[in-house]
C-alpha cells in the first residue's frame, strides 16, 4: 500500500501551545462567580467515624457550604458499587475523603477545614494484601456481598477478596509429576503512583434548570457521565462532562477519581461553579495509586527445556476500594504467562482490599507486575537448566497455532514475538549474549556489568463491546473536522488519528483538524482513553466514518457530473471521473452542499459517521477462564545492559532495548516517545519507586521531595525502539496499541541484567543500591535477594 | 495551601532588624525561599511574618577578595556560587557541592544561606563550609557576631541564630596555595535529589584533612577526630581504606523514606574513602 500520511512524522497540532504554556487544563479555567473547593481526608486508614462536626466550620466568614457523608447516601462504582463519595460510616484508607468545604477561595476553605472536629473509633489496619487474604484478617467491607455489581465479577464476602479470577486448563497435578525440572519463586511489584504532571481537577456546576456540567482531567468523560448522572438520579443527557487538554493519566484520570465528589459538592451550591484541585500530595493518597502485586510460580519444565505446566497465584492490592482494581485482576492472569504456550495451567488471582488508598490502571493494568514475575521465573528456568536463555524462551514462545492462557489460537497477522526477541538480543549483543557472569570494564575491577531481556505480549483489557466513534464534518474549503471522544493527555493521539483520518479521507494532514476536547455533548461516545485502544478503535470508527464521507462525495458528484458514484474516486481533495480524471469537482465546492448554474441545490453538507465494537469478544467462562475476551496482542522484547558500583550499589543502566510488533506504525516519532515514555517509567518503578506506609497505614513518601521518579539524567545513555510491523488486520491501516508496552518488560529485563552482572536474583522492586549492597554482602534474604 | 502572614521586603539593614526586633519571634527569614514555602504550605512552618532578605544589598555581595577571602551574601544564588570562577579555582568542594543542590530552577532561586540557616541534617552546601572553615556573620540591633560554622548548627532545623538576628553572609578564608578539595554525594536518583550521604573533603597544602559530612547524624558534622588520625599517618592508599572504614564509627545516620541507616553508613564510608583516596591521587581542582 502506498500511503501518503501514515508512516510520515506528522507535527503535534498541539505542540506550540503545550510549549508556550498557552494549552488550556481544567486548573486554568476560570467559571463567573466560582467557589473554590478542598477536601478533609481521613488520618486514620482504618476506623469507624463516631462523630463529624463542621459546625465550627460553616460559621467561618466565606463558607458556603461544609459537606459529610451524611448528605450523599447512593453508592457508586462502575463494576462493584462499593464506595461513596465522602465516607460515611467507616474510613478505609488514609486520605479517604470525610468532608469538604466549599469557600470563596482555596484559602478560606482551608482554613475552614481546620475547623472541623472528627472522632474516630480506630480499627485494625492492614495493609498488605497476603494478610488480608487470610482467615480472620481485618475486615475492610462487612457488607461486601449486598454491593451491586457487573457480570463476571467474583466476590466472596466475609472475606476481603473483591475478585477472585481463575484459569483452569489440562491437568495440573499430573504434570508436576512428569516434569523433570520444577522451579518455585516469589516476586513482589509494590505500590506506586503514577505522578502525573497535571494534578486532577474537575469543576462541577449544576444550573438553575437542574443540569450538570462537569469540567474535567479526566480520561473516562463518558464514564463520569455515567456515573454521575446515576449518583445523582439526572438522565444522561442532564449531564454535561467537558474535558480540555490532559496533563497525563496513565491510567490514573481513567473511570472516575473526583469526578463523583466535585459533582456532589455542586449540588450543595446550585448555580455556582465549584473548582476542587488536589494538590500535588493529594495526588498520592486522594486518587488512584498503581500496580501492588505479589506472585507466585511455580512452574513444571521437561529435561528438553518445554514448560508443560504452570501455577500460578496472584495477590493484587486493591485498597480500600475494589472497583478500579477489578479487571486488573483479570488482566493480570489473563497475561500472566507471558508470551508462551503453557498446556497445563493453574490460575487464580485475587483481587483485595486493604488500607492503602486504592489501586487503578495503572500504564500496563496488570502486564508489568506479572511479567516482572514471569519473565524473572523464565530466566531462573534456564539458568538453572543450563540452557540458554534466549533459546529456552523461542523453545516455548507463543505463535501462529499456538493457544495463549486463554485458549485463544494465535494467527500469523497477530505479531512476531520471536523476531522482536532476536532483534533485541542483536542489537544489544550479538549472538554471544549470555556468556555468563558479568564482568567490569577494563581497569575498573569494583564495577560489573551484566545484559538481560524480557519478552511481553499485552491486550487490551476491556469491555466485550467497548465502543468508539468518530463524526467528520467537511469544511466550505474542503478540508475536515473531526470529532471523537478519545483524551488527548500528552499521548499524542489527536496527531496519530489526524493522519488515519487525514489519509482516508485523501487529504493533506494540514487539511484535518481533530476536535481538542471532548464534550460529551457534541463528541460522539467513546468507552474511555485507556488500553492503548484509541488509535485501533478510534481510528477504526475514523475509517467508517470518512468511507462514508467520501460515499456522499461520490453520490453528490455523480449527481453533478451524471454519472453512477461507482465510476468516481476521491484523491488530492477532489472527486474524479476514474476514466477521465480532469472531470474533477473539489471537496470545497460539494462539502456544503454543491448548486448547478441555476442555483439549484445538488446536494446537502457532508457529514460522515463511524462507531465501532470489537467484534466476536466474549466474557471468559467463570470457572475455567476460557474464551475470547482479548481483541489483539501487541508483542515485545525488552533488553537492558546494567552497570552496577560494587562499592556504593549504584545501579546505571546504560543501554535500553525495545522491539516492538505495533503493527503498522502510524507516526513513528510519537510512537519512538510513547515506548520511551513508558519505558522510563517503568525505569522508575524498577529502581526506586516505592509508596511507604507507616504500620498505621500513613504513606510516608507522599510528595515529590520523598517520591522520586526518573529525571533525564537516570535515562539510559543509549535507548532503541525498533519497530517491527506485522500489519494487524483488525487494526486501522494495521495498526495496533503501544501506548503503555513500554512498561511492561523493563522491570525483569533490568532485574535480568543485574543477576546476570551480580550473580544475585532479585525478586521484589525496586531493586535500590542498599539492596545490591546487602545482596553482595550475602544479607538478602526474602523477596529482597538471593545469591546464586 | 498557604496560611495568613504579613510579607516583608526591606530595603536597608537597619529597617530589617528593627523589624526583627519588634517581631523575630514569629518571623521567618527569606532569601530564595525554597525550604520555607514548602514548609508554609504543607503548614509545618506557620510565621506571622515572613522577612525577605533579597532588598538589602549587602546580601546580595559574592566577592572574593585575594588575601582575605570569600564573601557570599545571604542573597546570593547557590548558582551563582556554583558558577563563580573564583570558587570553582579556590573552592572546588564548595562549587561541586552547590552543582549538586537540586535542579538548575531551583538553584536559581535557592541560596547559599538559606541551606545553611534551614540547617536541615542533609544541607549540601554544609559539608564544604565546615572543610573550609567558614564563618557565618550575624547581626542585629544590638551588634553583630562572627561564629565558625562548625558551631553554627545545634540540632535538627537548628541554629544559634537568635530570633532577632539575621545571617547577613559567610565568609571562607582563603585557602593556600596547593589545596585540594572535592565533594562526593550519593542520592537515590542520578538527577535532582536530596543526599543519602555528602561528603566535603580538603587536604591543604601542609597535607593536613578536613573531612566533614552531611545526612548523617543530627547536624552536619566536620570529623575532627579522624581527620587527626589521617594527619598522623604518611599518606597512603591504605590511609583512604583507613579512612573509610574508620568514618562509620563517627556517625549516628538515621532510616528515613530516603534510606536505611545500615545502607547510610555503608555508603558514607565508601564516599569518605574514594574522596580520600581522589585527594591523595592529587585530584580536586574543579572538574579534574
Amino acid at each position: 500500500m502506498n500511503f501518503k500520511v501514515i508512516g510520515t512524522e506528522a507535527p503535534r497540532p498541539d505542540g506550540r501551545e503545550k510549549v508556550t504554556g498557552a494549552a488550556v487544563f481544567v486548573a486554568d479555567l476560570r467559571m463567573p462567580g466560582m467557589l473554590h473547593a478542598r477536601v478533609l481526608r481521613s488520618g486514620q486508614a482504618h476506623a469507624r467515624l463516631r462523630r463529624v462536626d463542621v459546625s465550627r466550620a460553616q460559621a467561618l466568614d466565606g463558607v458556603k457550604a461544609v459537606v459529610t457523608g451524611a448528605r450523599f447516601q447512593r453508592p457508586f462504582g462502575i463494576c462493584i458499587t462499593d464506595q461513596f463519595p465522602l465516607a460515611r460510616d467507616k474510613v478505609r484508607f488514609a486520605g479517604e475523603p470525610v468532608a469538604a468545604v466549599i469557600a470563596v477561595s482555596e484559602q478560606v476553605a482551608d482554613e475552614a477545614l481546620k475547623l472541623i472536629e472528627v472522632e474516630y473509633d480506630p480499627l485494625p489496619v492492614v495493609l498488605d494484601p497476603r494478610e488480608a487474604i487470610r482467615p480472620g484478617a481485618p475486615l475492610l467491607h462487612e457488607d461486601l456481598g449486598s454491593y451491586a455489581r457487573v457480570a463476571g465479577i467474583n466476590p466472596c464476602p466475609g472475606t476481603n477478596i473483591f475478585h477472585h479470577f481463575k484459569i483452569r486448563r489440562g491437568e495440573l497435578e499430573e504434570t508436576f509429576h512428569r516434569a523433570d525440572h520444577v522451579v518455585d519463586r516469589e516476586y513482589e511489584f509494590p505500590s506506586v503512583h503514577h505522578v502525573q504532571l497535571e494534578p486532577h481537577g474537575a469543576i462541577a456546576r449544576l444550573s438553575p434548570g437542574g443540569d450538570l456540567t462537569v469540567w474535567s482531567s479526566s480520561q473516562a468523560p463518558f464514564v463520569v457521565r455515567h456515573t454521575v448522572s446515576r449518583l445523582l438520579g439526572l438522565p444522561a443527557s442532564k449531564v454535561r462532562v467537558v474535558v480540555p487538554y490532559v496533563g497525563g493519566g496513565f491510567g490514573g484520570k481513567s473511570d472516575v477519581t473526583i469526578e463523583p465528589l466535585a459533582a456532589c459538592l455542586a449540588t450543595a451550591v446550585p448555580g455556582r461553579a465549584v473548582r476542587l484541585v488536589l494538590a500535588r500530595e493529594e495526588m498520592f493518597d486522594g486518587t488512584v495509586i498503581g500496580r501492588g502485586l505479589y506472585a507466585r510460580y511455580r512452574t513444571a519444565v521437561t529435561r528438553e527445556g518445554r514448560i508443560i505446566g504452570e501455577e500460578i497465584l496472584l495477590t493484587l492490592n486493591g485498597g480500600g476500594y475494589g472497583d478500579y482494581a477489578v479487571n486488573i485482576v483479570g488482566g493480570a492472569a489473563a497475561s500472566a504467562t507471558g508470551p508462551y504456550e503453557i498446556p497445563n495451567l493453574k490460575i487464580d488471582a485475587y483481587g483485595l482490599y486493604t488500607n492503602t488508598p486504592p489501586t487503578g490502571a495503572c500504564r500496563g493494568y496488570g502486564h508489568p507486575e506479572v511479567h516482572w514475575a514471569c519473565e524473572r521465573q523464565r530466566e531462573i528456568i534456564a539458568r538453572e537448566m543450563g540452557i540458554d536463555p534466549v533459546e529456552f524462551r523461542l523453545r516455548n514462545i507463543l505463535g501462529p497455532g499456538k493457544s495463549n492462557a486463554l485458549g485463544q489460537i494465535m494467527e500469523e497477522d497477530h505479531g512476531r514475538v520471536d523476531l522482536c526477541i532476536r532483534k533485541v538480543v542483536e542489537d544489544l549483543a550479538g549472538p554471544r549474549y549470555f556468556a555468563g557472569r558479568g564482568h567490569g570494564p577494563g581497569g575498573r575491577p569494583a564495577v560489573r556489568r551484566g545484559k538481560g531481556i524480557a519478552a511481553f505480549m499485552k491486550a487490551p483489557v476491556m469491555p466485550t463491546n467497548a465502543q468508539s466513534g468518530a463524526i467528520i464534518r467537511l469544511n466550505e474549503d474542503g478540508g475536515a473536522t473531526v470529532s471523537v471522544g478519545a483524551v488527548e493527555m500528552g499521548q499524542g493521539t489527536y496527531t496519530a488519528l489526524g493522519q488515519i483520518a487525514a489519509e482516508a479521507l485523501r487529504l493533506p494532514v494540514e487539511m484535518v483538524r481533530v476536535v481538542p476536547f471532548v464534550d460529551t455533548e457534541v463528541s460522539p461516545y467513546e468507552w474511555q482513553t485507556v488500553a492503548s485502544h484509541t488509535t485501533w478503535a478510534v481510528g477504526n470508527a475514523i475509517l467508517m466514518a470518512a468511507a462514508d464521507v467520501l460515499d456522499q462525495l461520490k453520490v453528490a458528484a455523480g449527481a453533478a457530473f451524471g454519472v453512477s458514484p461507482e465510476e468516481l474516486e476521491a484523491g488530492e481533495g477532489k472527486i474524479f471521473l476514474r476514466e477521465a480524471p480532469v472531470v474533477s469537482l473539489p471537496y470545497s465546492r460539494l462539502a456544503l452542499g454543491c448548486t448547478r448554474s441555476d442555483g439549484s441545490a445538488v446536494n446537502r453538507p457532508v457529514i460522515g459517521r463511524g462507531t465501532f465494537v470489537p467484534s466476536g469478544l466474549t466474557y471468559p467462562d467463570p470457572e475455567t477462564g476460557q474464551g475470547n475476551p482479548a481483541a489483539d496482542w501487541t508483542f515485545g522484547c525488552q533488553g537492558a545492559e546494567v552497570e552496577v558500583d560494587l562499592r556504593t550499589g549504584e545501579i546505571t543502566v546504560l543501554k535500553l532495548v525495545t522491539a516492538i510488533d505495533a503493527g503498522r506504525i502510524i507516526n513513528p516519532l510519537l510512537a519512538r516517545g510513547q515506548v520511551l515514555g513508558a519505558a522510563a517509567q517503568a525505569l522508575g518503578s524498577t529502581l526506586f519507586e516505592k509508596l511507604i506506609y507507616s504500620e498505621a497505614g500513613i504513606m510516608r513518601n507522599r510528595s515529590l521531595t520523598d517520591y522520586k521518579i526518573p529525571g533525564p539524567e537516570d535515562m539510559p545513555l543509549q535507548t532503541r525502539v525498533i519497530f517491527v510491523e506485522t500489519p494487524e488486520k483488525t487494526g486501522p491501516y494495521g495498526a495496533r496499541g503501544l501506548g503503555e508496552h513500554g512498561t511492561v518488560g523493563v522491570p525483569p529485563a533490568i532485574g535480568n541484567a543485574l543477576a546476570n552482572a551480580l550473580g544475585a536474583d532479585f525478586y521484589a522492586l525496586p531493586i535500590t543500591a542498599a539492596d545490591v549492597i546487602r545482596a553482595l554482602k550475602g544479607k538478602g534474604g526474602g523477596l529482597r535477594a538471593q545469591t546464586f | 495551601m498557604l496560611g495568613n502572614f504579613d510579607y516583608v521586603k526591606p530595603k536597608t539593614l537597619t529597617e530589617a532588624l528593627e523589624y526583627l526586633d519588634r517581631h523575630g519571634p514569629e518571623s521567618k527569614l527569606m532569601a530564595g525561599g525554597t525550604d520555607l514555602l514548602v514548609l508554609v504550605r504543607r503548614n509545618l512552618a506557620m510565621p506571622a511574618h515572613l522577612v525577605d532578605v533579597k532588598g538589602i544589598a549587602e546580601t546580595g555581595r559574592l566577592e572574593f577578595i585575594p588575601g582575605q577571602g570569600l564573601f557570599i551574601g545571604a542573597s546570593v544564588t547557590v548558582n551563582e556560587v556554583a558558577g563563580s570562577e573564583a570558587v570553582k579555582e579556590r573552592y572546588p568542594a564548595l562549587a561541586q557541592a552547590a552543582g549538586s543542590l537540586a535542579s538548575h530552577q531551583l538553584r536559581n532561586r535557592a541560596t547559599l544561606v538559606g541551606n545553611i540557616c534551614n540547617a536541615s541534617p542533609g544541607a549540601d552546601l554544609a559539608p564544604p563550609l565546615l572543610v573550609f572553615e567558614a564563618v557565618v556573620h550575624m547581626v542585629s540591633l544590638l551588634g553583630s557576631r562572627m561564629v565558625p560554622v562548625a558551631e553554627f548548627f545545634t540540632g535538627v532545623k537548628k541554629t544559634v541564630l537568635r530570633p532577632e538576628e539575621m545571617v547577613i553572609g559567610v565568609s571562607l578564608p582563603e585557602p593556600p596555595p596547593g589545596d585540594r578539595s572535592l565533594y562526593l554525594k550519593q542520592a537515590r536518583i542520578k538527577g535532582h535529589d536530596l543526599g543519602i550521604v555528602g561528603v566535603a573533603a580538603r587536604l591543604t597544602g601542609e597535607k593536613r584533612f578536613c573531612l566533614a559530612m552531611s545526612a548523617v547524624a543530627p547536624t552536619p558534622i566536620r570529623l575532627f577526630q579522624l581527620e587527626q588520625t589521617l594527619n598522623a599517618q604518611p599518606l597512603s592508599p591504605a590511609l583512604a581504606e583507613r579512612a573509610g572504614e574508620e568514618a562509620r564509627r563517627w556517625i549516628h545516620p538515621i532510616s528515613d523514606v530516603r534510606s536505611s541507616a545500615e545502607y547510610r553508613t555503608h555508603v558514607a564510608g565508601v564516599l569518605v574513602k574514594r574522596a580520600v583516596a581522589r585527594l591523595i591521587s592529587g585530584e580536586g581542582t574543579y572538574d579534574a
